[in-house]
Formats: C-alpha cells, sequence, structure tokens
C-alpha cells in the first residue's frame, strides 16, 4: 500500500466540557506525504495530533494508522504502534530527572537491544542533526527554549521512527536555525520516506516543508490542497490568515 | 463553623472517590507486575529515595515516642509500684502500634507528597504524555517502582525505629528515672513476642502500600499548573494519612485475629 492512506482521520469530533474544540475534522495522509496543519491559535492543532498517537480519545469518529484504528488497540498494540511514531510535543515535554543525552537515548534503551556504545553514537548523531553536538551531560533546566525543542526533536526521531508528529518545531528558534530544521525535516520525508503531521504558525515554513496545508478552522478543515492552491485559494478565510491580516472573516471586521 | 465542616465534608468527599482510583490503580500495578518490562532499576533509584526521605524522620519519631511512652507508663506503673514492666509495655507498643502507625504517617507527608509533585509536575508539563507515547507504559515505569519502593522500606526503616524506640524507652527509664538497667532488658526481651514485631512491619508493608498508591492517585490526576501541584501534594498526605488511620483499625483485628 505505498502511497496510499497511511493516517486517516474521520469524523472526529472532541469537546472539553461544553467547548467543542474539534467537531468533525476528516484528514487523509499518504504514506510518506509532508501535510503541514495550520490554524489559529487554540484552533485545536495539538488536541488533533495528540488523537494521532492515542494521547486523546475520540468523541466520535475514527483516526486509522496504517489500516488500525488507535483507539481499538489494545495496550500492547498501542505501544508497538507508538514505537513506530515520534511525537515533538510543542513545549519538548523533555525528562527534567534525566540530562539532554538520556532523555535522546530514551527510547533506545527502551525497545532496542542495543549495546551502550552504539547507543552513544546514534545520541551523538540525532543531536548533531538537530546542531547540538556535544551537549549531553546538560540538564533540561539549564536549556533555551529554543534548545529544549532541539532536544525534544532529536528525542523524538532517535528511534527512526515511520510516522513524524511535530508540533509548532521551529517556534523559539532564530531563522538560521529553523531552517536547518525545516532541511532536517525535508531529509527525513525524502530520504527516510517518513510520514509526517506539522503544526506551524509560520506559512513560509509551511509552503517549504509540506506536500499539501490543510487548514483547521472552527473545529473542522476549512480547506485543503498544495502549497500553491493554498496560496492562490479564493476562500476569504484562507487570505486571511495566510497574508495575517487583522481584517477578515476570522476576526468578523 | 460551617466552613470548617464543609471541609471536612470536602475532604471526606475527595477521600472516598480517591479511593476508587485507588483501588484501580492496584490492579493495573498487580497486571502489569505479572509480565515484563520490569523497571529493576527503577525500583532500586525509588528505594533509595524512599529510605532517604524517610529514615531520619522515623529515628527521630521514633526516639521521642519511645521516650514520651516510657515517661508515661512509668508514672502510671509507680501507683501500684509496678515500674518494672515499664520495659515490657514500651516494647510491646513501640513495635505493635506506635513506630508502625506513627512513622507511616511521617513519611505519608515525606515520601508520600513527594512522590505526587514528581508525577503531577510530569504530568502538567505533558512529560507523562511523552513517556505514553515514546511506547512506555506509565504506570509501569513511574508507579510500580514508588508501590514496590515503600512496601519494602518501610518495614526496613520501622524495624530500625522500633530498636532506636526500645532504646528511647531505656534512656528515660534508665538514665532519666534510675530505674534498673538489667531489669529493663530482661522485662523488654522476658515477654517481648516475635509476633509483636512481626504484625508491626505487616502493618508498615500496607501503610507503605497506601502512601505510594495515595502519592500516585494523586499526582496522575494533576491538572492546572504548579496551583494543581500544590493541591495534588497535600491531597497525597491527606489521603494517605486517613488511609493509614482507617486501614489501621482492621489490620489490628486481622492481625490480633
Ligand atoms: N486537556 C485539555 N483539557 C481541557 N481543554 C483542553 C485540553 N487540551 C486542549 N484544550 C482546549 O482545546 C482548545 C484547543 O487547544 P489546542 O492546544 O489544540 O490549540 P492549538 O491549536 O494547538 O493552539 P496553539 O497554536 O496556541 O498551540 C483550547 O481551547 C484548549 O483550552
Ligand atoms: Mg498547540
Amino acid at each position: 500500500m505505498d502511497d496510499g492512506v497511511f493516517i486517516s482521520i474521520e469524523g472526529l469530533h472532541k469537546a472539553f466540557g461544553d467547548d467543542q474544540v474539534l467537531q468533525g475534522v476528516d484528514l487523509s495522509v499518504h504514506r510518506g506525504e509532508s501535510m503541514v496543519v495550520i490554524g489559529g491559535s487554540g484552533s485545536g492543532k495539538s488536541v488533533l495530533i495528540k488523537h494521532v498517537v492515542g494521547l486523546l480519545l475520540p468523541d466520535a469518529g475514527h483516526i486509522k494508522v496504517d489500516g488500525m484504528v488507535v483507539a481499538g488497540l489494545n495496550r500492547t498494540e498501542l505501544n508497538e504502534l507508538r514505537q513506530r511514531m515520534g511525537m515533538l510535543f510543542q513545549y519538548a515535554a523533555l525528562f527534567d530527572s534525566m540530562n539532554v543525552g538520556e532523555n535522546v537515548a530514551f527510547a533506545l534503551r527502551q525497545h532496542t537491544k542495543m549495546r551502550d556504545a552504539e547507543i552513544k553514537d546514534r545520541v551523538e548523531e540525532v543531536l548533531a542533526w538537530v546542531g547540538l553536538e556535544g551537549d549531553e551531560e546538560k540538564w533540561p533546566a539549564e536549556l533555551s527554549g529554543g534548545m529544549k525543542k532541539r532536544v525534544g526533536l532529536a528525542r523524538a526521531i532517535a528511534l527512526g521512527p515511520e510516522i513524524m508528529l511535530y508540533d509548532e518545531p521551529t517556534t523559539g528558534l532564530d531563522p538560521i536555525l529553523a531552517d536547518q530544521i525545516y532541511d532536517l525535516i525535508i531529509d527525513l520525508n525524502e530520504r527516510l520516506h517518513v510520514t509526517s503531521i506539522s503544526i506551524t504558525h509560520d506559512m513560509v515554513s509551511a509552503y517549504k516543508i509540506a506536500d499539501r496545508i490543510a487548514m483547521l478552522y472552527r473545529g473542522k478543515i476549512e480547506e485543503i490542497g498544495s502549497p500553491e492552491e493554498i496560496q492562490s485559494s479564493p476562500n476569504p478565510v484562507i487570505q486571511q490568515f495566510i497574508h495575517g491580516r487583522a481584517e477578515g472573516p476570522i476576526t468578523g471586521r | 463553623m460551617i466552613r470548617l465542616i464543609a471541609g471536612l465534608g470536602r475532604a471526606v468527599i475527595d477521600f472516598g472517590e480517591d479511593i476508587g482510583q485507588v483501588a484501580i490503580l492496584l490492579f493495573k500495578a498487580v497486571a502489569s507486575l505479572l509480565k515484563p518490562p520490569y523497571y529493576f532499576h527503577m525500583w532500586f533509584v525509588q528505594m533509595l529515595e524512599v529510605g532517604n526521605r524517610s529514615l531520619p524522620v522515623v529515628l527521630v519519631t521514633a526516639l521521642f515516642s519511645g521516650m514520651v511512652f516510657a515517661l508515661q507508663s512509668w508514672q502510671g506503673f509507680e501507683r501500684f509500684g509496678a515500674t518494672e514492666m515499664t520495659g515490657t509495655v514500651v516494647a510491646i507498643a513501640i513495635t505493635r502500634e506506635m513506630v508502625p502507625v506513627l512513622a507511616s504517617l511521617m513519611v505519608a507527608g515525606r515520601a508520600g507528597s513527594a512522590m505526587a509533585a514528581e508525577i503531577g509536575t510530569m504530568v502538567v508539563t505533558e512529560q507523562v504524555d511523552a513517556l505514553r507515547t515514546m511506547g512506555t507504559d506509565p504506570i509501569e515505569y513511574l508507579a510500580v517502582p514508588r508501590l514496590i519502593a515503600t512496601s519494602i522500606m518501610l518495614p526496613v526503616v520501622v524495624m530500625i525505629g522500633d530498636m532506636v524506640g526500645i532504646y528511647g524507652g531505656y534512656l528515660v527509664v534508665v538514665k532519666l528515672m534510675g530505674g534498673g538497667e538489667v531489669t529493663y532488658w530482661q522485662r523488654t526481651w522476658e515477654f517481648l513476642m516475635m509476633s509483636d514485631v512481626t504484625s508491626g512491619l505487616i502493618k508498615a508493608a500496607v501503610f507503605g502500600l497506601i502512601i505510594a498508591l495515595f502519592g500516585c492517585v494523586r499526582g496522575f490526576n494533576t491538572s492546572g499548573g504548579a496551583q494543581g501541584v500544590g493541591r495534588a501534594t497535600t491531597g497525597a498526605v491527606v489521603g494517605g494519612s486517613m488511609g493509614i488511620l482507617i486501614s489501621n483499625f482492621f489490620l489490628t483485628k486481622l492481625l490480633i485475629g
């Protein structure tokens, strides 16, 4: 099923109390595709990708990954599926009881039979990819926001996942570092055929890394298409968002 | 007054809600012990942690409990000239009741609250979610080591506490009240039964489990940032202490048989 649908989200509803966050999201991501989800702050982007790894369970609708319904898996199956995914959290979520090296090595120690020397090499390698070579001994509390983000990214890719979920991978990074991270994301997609969903507010990065862009608005996917299609979309909601205008249908002005 | 009653009511309701979750956590923990993975290094880390956190407070508690109890008993026995029995009474009370209960209450304040704070912080900063996404079960990785550690370490520190408590009684009887040294030890060993000590240690193991259960339940249920973590720690101490005091009655009934 190469190039077939790898992640499919169908009719996803999620509410927290009275707060209807997702109200019927439909989204399919093909194998090896780089999907970018854009949308306003608080529109439910983080909530959406947390459903893909099964951190949140749908109120209605379902998510299939590689043909399996995520919410229907038992504990062992879910853990096996999760080992094939990497997730970068919006606020990095580093283990603060472990140093950088131990954070990155965590999944390798848990799920592989790699020897210490091999783990050390792999940790060095992925830290170099995110521009943090030699920072193994530092502690999360000593890192800047952007460094935490990159350690979180290194930790997520360490196990060589088939699926990557990036929650705002470059927020808090300077433009040059951000560009390096985009290159890394593109590289993982192209060379290793990783399937990914990235969340971003930054339209430049969206155009750069996306095969397709989907906009989440009022609990649904407002529009989905290639970067060119999104840029030339006549939809006033899309136009207001991608050009960052204060006036338009989103703000009701 | 009304505020006080309302607060009391709130505490009782919270405790009732916790009980259900404690039972679920216990069930999941036992189930996960039936098959790998086992994070033995985490068990070991937690045992050291619990030991380090509780030994100092338990020693102080035991020493002074023994001393106070000896003082009270001495005075009581003096009324009918039976002060030589003080050693016996101190030994029995210390090993059966005082050290297991008081030490566990202290450990609930030290280790139980620390567990709720650690796990609670991991919840609100999404570290627990990160564990899950990496295919590691937080119950196996965070809860089980803590449950094991307190159940094993509490009997160990209580055993040491027993000795220190009896020594505290000795200090009061022999050094303060001028009782006979030989009599004190004779009376202590003559009547102290193995079952006095073991029943106290069994209690300690159960209390240890209760402390960790409430610490973990409150930790995993933390929501709402730093304030939530604060609520979780108080909840863990209150819940753990109530659990100890209430279960103590049933355990005593069971162990006396
Ligand atoms: N665990 C939760 N409990 C209650 N409400 C939640 C929870 N997680 C998210 N929400 C709510 O869901 C809505 C969407 O949150 P989400 O984090 O997905 O937004 P977002 O699109 O990622 O925003 P941002 O771009 O600012 O990160 C918000 O109103 C938030 O308050
Ligand atoms: Mg978000």
